[in-house]
């Protein structure tokens, strides 16, 4: 591989062990996947902060690499941790996971980086149009290379701490233009109307199923907002490898289509067999994969109110940036009979200790995850949940 | 026999090799407290990977699986040595940050569970010393 004098100099030690041992680590990968080079990045988004997840093993991880001195070198947020950093005992979290998760993301900022703790880094800063990142977390990654246009491979965890540490990633994949070409349509047209009552995520789920790794038009879509490109985004990383999903209408780049590539279309019973999958009997419900944005929460607020309020219960899964930016809305939440989470989410939080093991959930990639930990998950539209969190009687 | 591949984390290492046809998943596939293959219909189910040369084609599955082979290295219980057919990220850095020895560009199939191999992952060059 072709490298830089701060590239080598990095590699010989010269900036520090931790300098050394990440430049090791990105320059291994590169040469794995067959880089040439190594590419700036601006943004590195970190997952793997949960201490359920990672256990002891990535947390002395961390703090032997925050001991080593290692300091990020460009901005870097992280994913969500295991609990609410504030009101994790509300969650029935215990003493000992929480002390352990604080000292994650104690380690994590003292190497620089910022304490986001969410899945929806997009939705805090601005990426231009073909701007390098190196991002971990499938929906980021996903949102990034399809909405806005921005350049990441689905870096994982650890790989894009280092690649924070020395603010480089390797060139290859979906940095290039040769790997950002499409070498599959997947056709939803007789599907679209479908897919407009509200199920983006079932449509997601089957493209990331058929894709596997591969970069894919997805053709035929009703037009879509942003928040229903996040659920369609986050299942296609759920059940599939991608990082890249052309959506015409919505990204910004044509996609570059190879000669012979696939194409599959996808019919009613297909997306029937995803909703009919993941149809277990809940008892709650959660919304807030990927987390919520302000514009959500509001809506979300709004009309449960004009229903009247939850009569099962809700929780609502957001970014801590929010905290102090939603005005009344908190207020409004609970009273209305929703909660409000920070830093975590459905799938890395323990729901069963404070919402049960039942869930009706409107996104695959949570009803995925979920399922895999043995909850029963009820798949449905977001405009469904709402009414059967807010409805009466004993249906369902 | 000597088998050659391309050398990713140096090192040597010394035992008897545990092949997969299938690819591994460490997060939720293997059990960190015990080294047991505990994915469900996996060919490795039951069998542990402590101290053998784990040989398959690639990973699969979490990032998070680079910090179970670290946990697995704390507790005496990883692969003395890796062989991939064509080893990815969450492998790479998992043996990197663990000082596990792994090599790829060697195809499963030529290899048999059981049988005795040392490993041998230099800068410039791998490669696995078979005893059949």
């Amino acid at each position: 591989m072709e490298l830089t004098s701060y590239e080598e100099k990095a590699l010989d030690g010269e900036y520090g062990e931790a300098v050394r041992l990440a430049m090791r680590a990105v320059v291994k990968v590169g040469e794995a996947l067959g880089a040439e080079r190594l590419v700036p990045v601006t943004w590195a988004h970190v997952s793997g902060i949960s201490y359920k997840n990672i256990g002891d093993a990535g947390l002395e991880f961390l703090e032997e690499l925050a001991a080593k001195g290692a300091r990020v070198s460009v901005r870097t947020t992280v994913n969500p941790a295991g609990m609410d950093m504030e009101h994790w005992r509300e969650m029935g979290v215990d003493e000992g996971f929480a002390e352990k998760q604080a000292r994650v993301v104690k380690a994590l900022i003292s190497m620089g980086v910022e304490a986001a703790l969410t899945c929806t880094p997009y939705l805090y800063g601005k990426v231009g149009l073909g701007e390098h990142l190196a991002w971990a977390e499938s929906n980021a990654v996903l949102y990034a290379n399809s909405i806005l246009g921005a350049r990441t491979n689905r870096e994982g965890g650890p790989l894009a701490l280092f690649e924070a540490i020395v603010g480089r990633a390797p060139y290859v994949g979906l940095h290039t233009d040769e790997g950002r070409r499409a070498s599959l349509v997947v056709d939803f047209e007789d599907v679209r109307d479908l897919v407009a009552q509200g199920y983006h995520q079932a449509a997601g789920y089957l493209l990331g199923r058929i894709a596997g790794k591969r970069v894919a038009v997805a053709k035929g879509l009703p037009p879509m907002g942003s928040w229903e490109a996040k659920l369609f985004l986050a299942a296609v990383g759920a059940s599939g490898g991608t990082g890249l999903v052309y959506i015409p209408g919505v990204s910004p780049e044509e996609p570059r289509i190879v000669e012979g590539a696939e194409e599959v279309p996808v019919d009613k019973r297909d997306m029937e067999e995803v909703l009919e999958y993941f149809n277990g009997k809940p008892e709650a419900a959660a919304l807030g994969c990927p987390h919520l944005s302000s514009r959500e929460l509001e809506d979300i607020v709004s009309y449960i109110e004009r229903r009247g309020g939850a009569r099962r219960p809700l929780v609502l899964f957001t970014a801590r940036a929010l905290k102090g930016r939603l005005g009344d809305l908190e207020k409004r939440a609970e009273k209305a009979g929703a909660r409000i989470f920070y830093d975590t989410c459905m799938v890395v939080s323990p729901l069963r200790s404070f919402l049960g093991s039942g869930v009706a959930v409107d996104s695959a990639k949570a009803a995925y995850y979920l399922s895999a930990q043995g909850y029963a998950v009820k798949l449905m539209s977001r405009r469904e949940l709402l009414d059967y969190v807010t409805g009466g009687g004993g249906e369902d | 026999m000597r088998i050659r591949g391309r050398p990713l984390v140096e090192g040597e290492a010394e035992g008897t090799l545990l092949v997969s046809r299938e690819p591994i998943s460490f997060y939720g596939g293997v059990d960190p407290e015990s080294g047991v293959v505990v994915e469900k219909g996996h060919e490795l189910e039951g069998e542990s990977v402590a101290g053998r040369i784990l040989v398959f084609p690639h990973g699969k599955g979490s990032t998070v699986g680079s910090y179970i082979l670290l946990r697995l290295a704390k507790r005496g219980l990883a692969p003395a040595g890796i062989v991939n057919l064509a080893s990815e990220p969450i492998i790479i850095i998992g043996c990197l940050i663990s000082g596990i020895p792994l090599m790829d560009g060697v195809d499963p199939s030529r290899l048999e569970s059981g049988w005795r191999a040392e490993m041998h992952v230099g800068e410039q060059d791998a490669f696995l010393d078979v005893k059949v």
